[in-house]
């Protein structure tokens, strides 16, 4: 089984040009948008949501509001260049997550029960990996440029091909796609070696 | 990796590597390539492999919806390849070895395609391949066809108590299966752990292992390797038989075929160990060796050998289960010896069902066996409310524990629900225990706890209710009154607590209660309770110093107490309090007998004409009738009275199991206590007392248990391990009761218990030795004491005359004498009749 089943067509590739219509009320542009990227989210946030909180609130209503909130709000990122918009949303699911989780534990507040007494199973992803590499990668992923953490996040998180990334982050060829995803990887692992 | 690609180093390779998901072996990358200075990066890209693997199996997984658990059984069987990367097999990713057995390992493991943890279970060729052993009506077909077969008769098998299958294959390559995830503990460990199992418990395990082996044998299949360590207790009270890496059915094997490797051979029928089949029947007796091991602590057998084990399983255990577990109840006793039964007269066959016939009544039933009162119980209203914590001053730490005890005051009394007591509650003051480990000692279901922060007049109280099972969070809510609301902010906690219980732990059809029922029974238990929130402030801080039981904290608690009635004489439970108060000044010597009983008596006497139904009045004037009247009709009645208005108050059972046990009602007092223990399974001195009535009727083993207990808890409480020598004694074992004695930390029970043994030793000359010391040194306090020594070594003439030197100061030990095994060699003695009568405890 390979990703190549969720192999875009070139007219589907989450692009400026289909963010803007979709921000701008073109439906089909919207959907393809979402059909496109949507499942790739919603399976990657699964991964990072708690089973108790996940109980709360399903993992594809939450990616879906976070996703038509990025679209809105596109202005916003277009400000921080073209070509991160899915970084940016990873980040606004991510925070999502963490609201989530917060609300679930439901806290009595400031003052309430001490932190040690409270729910903390682990997302499977903390599960799998431990919960200090997790904060280490999210660490040393917060210190790479937009384009790098991009990458990453469409690589190692969505498993997009070389192929599909370099159309999304407009690069000329599958090859320097590569290379590019290949350099960043070597940089994170450098930092977060370092944060060991 | 690309001819053109410009990556030069290894690390960058194997970032390559890492970013294309291709196989790496790590070790020989780090053989090879590593330098010291590059070790952290190295780690780190190993770590990132771990990530892209984990989510590329979460994208890779099929899209939809999980399956339905029929489909998963049907189509769990697929054969697939793929690459033969590490950490993965097919679409699973291998997160953690969790186990390694004869049959193969077992890891913990995502499931991509269900998007739910597994357990992945690899399967060696051998034990999933009958043929293998010696089985020559098996499938010609190779091992591959064997899984399958494996697979479609484990899928059959659905069953709570029996660990879900979800599929097998071979996938990558490697044989194996998938499986429910357990997260509870085995048997074995929970045995070595903590020992023997109470009977109670280890009826509950077996009803439920019936019940699996019906389902396994309607599937047609056999087990093969029941043993404590393949049964796994989940924390929500289900036991599960797993490890069915044996497991194979029937009609793969022919009757006359030669058998190796049927199981551990500790757990195998002698039939099986001659050769025979595995059938239901071996599986049952399989079930009766894990039985039994779990209700002694220890296996049946010792032999080194096959052979000696075939001649010790032939014979049976050398010691009578009844003997060495003489607390269990018969049907225990018989369904066990049933299932182990194998000798050539071996009686009518015995089924799963029959013998889930006998263990399902007691597991039903016996709840409040209290030998292992401390485990939690199943689908049961019950809560412990541990000691709030104080975010204000230190001088505030009465406010904070007040409110709590006040808490359990209430709950206790709500019809239905389980409480456990103060006394093991408190005990997790100031502990950051985990909260699933205090619900299982205290063997309740939920925790309340909370913080109180005091500041000026206001009080922000937040308390939560959790499920300890899963960490859930039933209710929370944070309070912020002024104090002169507080009586509100208590009813309106015990009301959310009381709702969220019956809501969470009901059955889902039962129907809920109206909240005006609950506010009603929530009214209906703060009664006593007077209006006057400062007198309320005051009884709290009284009773926070009355529990510290030290002479000037009770004085300082008798000021605050008499105050909070000055201020505001309705408040019965201040009343209450104030007479037991008086009554300890008189335990501690602090008044005399008279003066400090008759003042408890007026207090606890206003607090029953203001609610003549408050259940704390109630145990309170049973101590003063028990314990200075003598008047064991009324105390009983009292006693009784108290516990029907509160079934939870504690002091009232701690107090009428005393009282039982000194009129020699054995095995009233043997309910008392365990009832007792179960809502307060961390007392010492109730596993001490129930030890002492074991002792004192004969059963020795139960007493030993119970003293032990008492000891775990409380390793210094005096006077408990002398018991517990003088009960070894008289099991004969006679160097092990020297040396508990010896360890006695108090000194008078030390003489009298070395006196005793001595003398059993016929070391007449120490014995004697040891009563002139105790008589020396503290005769003129311990006079009871020095009539027992002399009791117990038959020296009839000096024993009465220290029982009337007793008496004449009143020693309230007095009243236990009755059933003392010290008085044994004078109970045919006319002066015994005639003393007992003077203490008003004569037939």
């Amino acid at each position: 089984m390979t990703a190549g089943s969720d192999s875009p067509s070139p007219d589907l590739l989450i692009t400026g040009e289909l963010l803007h219509r979709a921000k701008h009320g073109d439906e089909a542009a919207l959907n393809a948008l979402m059909a496109r990227y949507r499942p790739r989210l919603q399976r990657w946030a699964s991964g990072r949501l708690p089973r108790y909180a996940r109980s709360l609130f399903d993992t594809g209503d939450l990616v879906q509001v976070t996703l038509l909130k990025a679209i809105e709000g596109l202005d916003q990122i277009e400000v921080r260049g073209p070509g991160v918009f899915q970084a940016y949303v990873r980040q606004a699911v991510l925070n999502r997550i963490k609201d989530q989780v917060r609300w679930a534990r439901r806290r009595p507040g400031p003052d309430g029960v001490p932190e040690d007494l409270i729910d903390v199973s682990p997302s499977p992803l903390e599960s799998a990996i431990g919960s200090d590499v997790l904060r280490r990668f999210e660490g040393a992923l917060a210190r790479l440029t937009d384009d790098e953490q991009q990458l990453l996040h469409l690589r190692i998180e969505l498993d997009f091909d070389y192929e599909e990334i370099a159309a999304v982050t407009e690069r000329a060829t599958r090859d320097a796609a590569r290379m590019a995803v290949q350099r960043a990887l070597r940089k994170l692992a450098d930092i977060m070696g370092h944060e060991r | 990796m690309n001819a053109d690609d410009p990556l030069h180093d290894s690390l960058d390779e194997l970032a390559s590597s890492v970013s294309d998901g291709a196989p790496i072996d790590w070790g020989a990358a780090r053989t090879e390539a590593l330098s010291p200075e590059n070790d952290a990066s190295f780690r780190a890209l190993q770590d990132l492999a771990r990530i892209a693997a984990f989510n590329r199996a979460l994208q890779r997984g099929p899209e939809g919806d999980a399956p339905d658990a029929e489909a998963e059984a049907g189509t769990g069987v697929e054969q697939t390849g793929g690459a033969d990367e590490p950490g993965r097999w097919g679409h699973f990713t291998l997160l953690e070895p969790i186990g390694a057995g004869a049959a193969g390992e077992v890891w913990r493991a995502w499931d991509a395609s269900l998007h739910r943890e597994v357990a992945v279970k690899f399967l060696q060729a051998r034990s999933a391949t009958p043929a293998s052993d010696g089985a020559s009506t098996a499938p010609a077909a190779g091992p591959s066809a064997a899984l399958l077969g494996e697979a479609r008769a484990l899928a059959r098998v659905r069953h709570p108590s029996v660990v879900a299958v979800y599929g097998i294959a071979e996938l990558d390559g490697r044989p194996g299966m998938w499986m429910e995830l357990l997260r509870g503990r085995a048997l074995a460990s929970e045995i070595e752990a903590k020992g023997a199992l109470s009977p109670a418990e280890t009826a509950r395990v077996g009803a439920q292992l019936c019940a699996a082996l019906e389902a396994i044998d309607q599937a047609g299949l056999v087990h093969r390797d029941i043993k404590p360590a393949n049964v796994v207790l989940e924390s929500d009270g289900r036991v599960v038989l797993t490890d069915f890496g044996l497991g194979w059915r029937r009609r793969l094997i022919p009757a006359d075929a030669p058998r190796k490797g049927s199981g551990t051979p500790l757990f195998m029928s002698p039939d099986l160990l001659d050769g025979g089949p595995p059938t239901p029947r071996t599986d049952l007796y399989a079930l009766g060796v894990t039985l039994r091991w779990a209700l002694t602590g220890h296996p049946p057998f010792h032999a080194r050998t096959l052979e000696e084990l075939r001649q010790e399983a032939l014979r049976g255990p050398a010691r009578p289960l009844s003997s060495e577990r003489p607390d269990a109840p018969a049907g225990l006793i018989a369904a066990i010896e049933r299932a182990m039964s194998s000798g050539p007269e071996r009686p009518a066959p015995f089924t799963a069902s029959a013998m889930r016939a006998l263990l399902q009544p007691i597991a039903d039933e016996s709840s409040d066996d209290g030998r292992r009162g401390t485990r939690v119980r199943s689908r049961r209203a019950s809560v412990a409310v541990l000691p709030f914590l104080n975010r204000s001053d230190a001088a505030d730490e009465y406010f904070s524990e007040g409110l709590a005890d006040e808490m359990i005051g209430v709950l206790s009394t709500i019809r239905g629900l389980h409480v456990a007591a103060r006394t093991s509650a408190f005990q997790f003051k100031g502990k950051s225990e985990d909260l699933a480990v205090i619900a299982r000692k205290l063997g309740v279901e939920t925790i309340l706890e909370g913080s109180v922060r005091k500041a000026g007049e206001r009080v922000r109280i937040s308390v939560r209710l959790v499920r300890a099972s899963d960490g859930d969070q039933l209710w929370a809510e944070t309070f912020d009154r002024r104090l002169d609301d507080i009586f509100a902010v208590q009813d309106d906690i015990a009301q959310c607590v009381v709702q969220e219980l019956r809501a969470a732990l009901l059955p889902a059809d039962a129907p809920s209660a109206p909240l005006e029922t609950i506010r009603a029974e929530v009214a209906d238990a703060v009664r006593g309770r007077g209006r006057d929130p400062e007198a309320h402030r005051l009884y709290l801080q009284g009773r926070f110093f009355a529990n510290r039981k030290t002479p000037e904290d009770l004085t300082r608690a008798i000021g605050l107490l008499r105050e909070a009635v000055e201020r505001d004489p309705s408040d019965a439970l201040a009343w209450a309090e104030l007479g037991n108060a008086h009554a300890d000044e008189a335990y501690f010597g602090m008044r005399t007998n008279e003066d400090g009983y008759a003042r408890a008596r007026e207090a606890v006497a206003r607090a029953l004409t203001l609610e003549p139904d408050l259940a704390s009045a109630h145990a309170r004037m049973a101590r003063i009738q028990f314990v200075h009247d003598r008047d064991w009709a009324r105390a009983e009645a009292s006693f009784l009275r108290a516990l029907d208005r509160d079934p939870n108050n504690a002091t009232a059972l701690h107090g009428a199991a005393i009282l039982l046990q000194a009129l020699g009602r054995s095995d009233e007092a043997v309910r008392m206590n365990l009832r007792a223990i179960a809502l307060d399974p961390l007392s010492a001195a109730s596993q001490n007392n129930l030890g002492c009535v074991y002792y004192e009727s004969g059963r020795l083993a139960e007493a030993e248990a119970a003293l032990r207990m008492a000891l775990e808890l409380s390793p210094n409480r005096y006077g408990t391990r002398s018991f517990l020598a003088q009960v070894l004694m008289e099991q004969g074992r006679g160097e092990e009761a020297l040396e508990e004695a010896v360890r006695e930390p108090d000194e008078v029970y030390r003489l009298l218990t070395l006196a005793i043994i001595h003398r059993r030793l016929g070391r007449e000359a120490e014995s004697v030795e040891s009563i002139r010391e105790l008589a020396a040194r503290h005769g003129e306090e311990f006079g009871l004491q020095v009539a027992e020594a002399h009791g117990a070594c038959g020296h009839a003439d000096e024993a009465f005359a220290w029982l009337e030197r007793a008496f004449e100061r009143r020693d309230s030990g007095l009243m236990h004498i009755k059933p003392s095994p010290h008085f044994r060699s004078v109970r045919s003695d006319p002066r015994w009749g005639a003393f007992l009568k003077k203490l008003g405890l004569d037939d």
